[in-house]
């Protein structure tokens, strides 16, 4: 005897699995015997063929627009030798300028990143990866980062890629950074470290007034950010975003109302967490913003 | 012993010289086959457009990385799949912490109305309403049978074993039919 709860279940298991032939002989029966059951495999059919009816819906533009534009990029170049000890230099040009309240937009955004750990003695099996290039570590100061949160280095033997970093205004939104492009990684027992020369300057529409933002996907969250804008022609002086910690590691962060003017160079670092802690980068992002836009 | 020592561990992707081209053109594809499927399983799920949108990219993004390191899924959209189950499981854990958060940053991003979300006609609304009073995992797995998954299939997107998942599918069709029937009723 089939009870309807039974009938039930097999009745909501048939549109997903094969029923074996007592199975389906059971259901059969009952059927036969149930309109109430009868009804319930109709209603069943009903709500999944409505489910399919809303099952595919096209994702909004700006989900194309950063996908496709991060594809089509040119994969990112290998390191050789004097781009480490360039990145090196420069990094301490841009954390001294930094430290004398200059100001960075004239140096590219520093290349590398360090993180203090407090745990030296890494485990035997972990160890072999933490071969660092010779002429980064003793360039860097240690000083100017150590504010940041503390991940627990070293990490897992897991891949950690750097996310893109979309920027968006009321005009549209480009790809500020991607995967790949002058991005350092640490604190990962594997992470990118892939530097491009020359920076990708994407060049975002906005109107005066518009707010420009910076988003990271989901994972990330920014912990700092500094910057500056400069016009690209001509003169002026641009100005200085000074280096402001973000203590609620917000998933966007949005430049300050001001004057940018026309044709300006936006140069951002920005220091991104993953949201596990096991990873940090800096990023350098650059946008040209064209206020061309009719 | 304890003393601050900087890690600058510094690993290349071991990237195949792949020109852009290929790569480009593997993305595409995979987003032009697949993206309508990962966002309706994203929106359906989160019930969230932003959130939907955000796991979307990255889920493509993550398959660009996969790409730019030389590895290409023989079965994209399973890959695809799977990447996607998991943002939206672990972003659906995290939504309650970011909303928190970063309940100031909500504004520029407008997602679409509800007029886009849902389809226009009543008996979609129905269902959308009645997918709402279930649980994540109850719309994950039901969407996934709706995109043409099979059992099996959605066992594997999902990690579990094909008995675990036989069960919860037929509790959540069960489900989302007294839902369905409770807002016939008081309509």
């Amino acid at each position: 005897m089939t009870t309807h709860a039974r009938s039930e279940q097999l009745l909501a298991a048939a549109i997903d699995f094969s029923l074996t032939p007592a199975e389906h002989t059971e259901v059969a029966d009952h059927l036969a015997s149930c309109p109430t059951c009868r009804a319930l495999a109709a209603a069943y059919q009903t709500d999944a063929s409505g489910l399919r009816e809303i099952a595919f819906v096209e994702p909004p533009a700006r989900v194309s627009s950063v996908v496709l534009r991060a594809a089509a990029r040119r994969p990112a170049r290998s390191i050789a030798p004097w781009q480490l000890l360039l990145a090196a230099a420069l990094l301490l040009t841009a954390l001294l300028g930094a430290a004398a309240g200059i100001g960075a937009w004239n140096s590219r955004p520093a290349l590398v990143v360090v993180v203090p750990t407090v745990s030296p003695s890494a485990e035997p099996g972990q160890s072999p990866a933490v071969s660092s290039p010779s002429a980064v570590p003793s360039a860097v100061p240690s000083a100017p980062v150590a504010a940041l949160p503390t991940p627990q280095c070293p990490a897992p033997p897991q891949q950690v890629a750097p996310p893109v970093v979309s920027a968006s205004s009321g005009n549209g939104q480009v790809v500020a950074a991607t995967p790949g492009s002058y991005t350092t990684m640490t604190c990962s027992t594997t992470g990118t470290a892939d530097a491009v020369p020359e920076p990708p300057t994407e060049s975002l529409a906005a109107y005066p007034g518009d707010t420009i933002r910076f988003t990271v996907p989901i994972g990330w969250r920014f912990v700092r950010w500094e910057g500056s804008h400069k016009p690209l022609h001509g003169t002026g002086t641009g100005g200085v975003w000074p280096p402001t910690d973000l203590p609620d590691a917000p998933r966007s962060i949005d430049l300050p109302d001001g004057p940018l003017l026309q044709d300006e160079i936006v140069s951002l670092t920005v220091v991104l967490v993953s949201d596990d802690g096991r990873a940090v980068i800096e990023l350098g992002l650059q946008l040209e913003v064209n206020r061309n836009v009719s | 012993m304890n003393e601050i020592e900087p890690v600058t561990e510094r690993v290349r992707v071991a990237s195949r010289d792949l020109g852009t081209t290929p790569l480009a053109a593997f993305i595409t594809a995979a987003y032009e086959t697949h993206a309508a499927a990962i966002y309706g399983l994203a929106l359906r799920s989160t019930l969230d457009p932003e959130l939907a949108a955000d796991i979307t990219q990255e889920a493509f993004l993550r398959l660009l990385t996969e790409g730019q390191r030389g590895r290409f899924p023989d079965n994209v959209g399973g890959w695809l799949y799977r990447a996607s189950s998991n943002l939206i499981i672990s972003g659906a854990r995290r939504t309650s912490v970011a909303r928190r958060l970063a309940p100031r940053l909500v504004a520029r991003d407008v997602p679409d109305g509800p007029e886009a979300i849902t389809l226009g006609r009543e008996q979609h609304r129905a269902l959308d309403a009645a997918l709402a009073t279930l649980s994540i995992d109850d719309r994950l797995a039901l969407v996934l049978s709706a995109q043409g998954a099979s059992g099996e299939e959605i066992a594997m997107h999902l990690g579990r074993s094909h008995g675990a998942t036989r069960t919860h599918l037929t509790r959540a069709r069960a489900r989302l039919r007294v839902a369905v029937q409770r807002r016939e009723a008081t309509r």
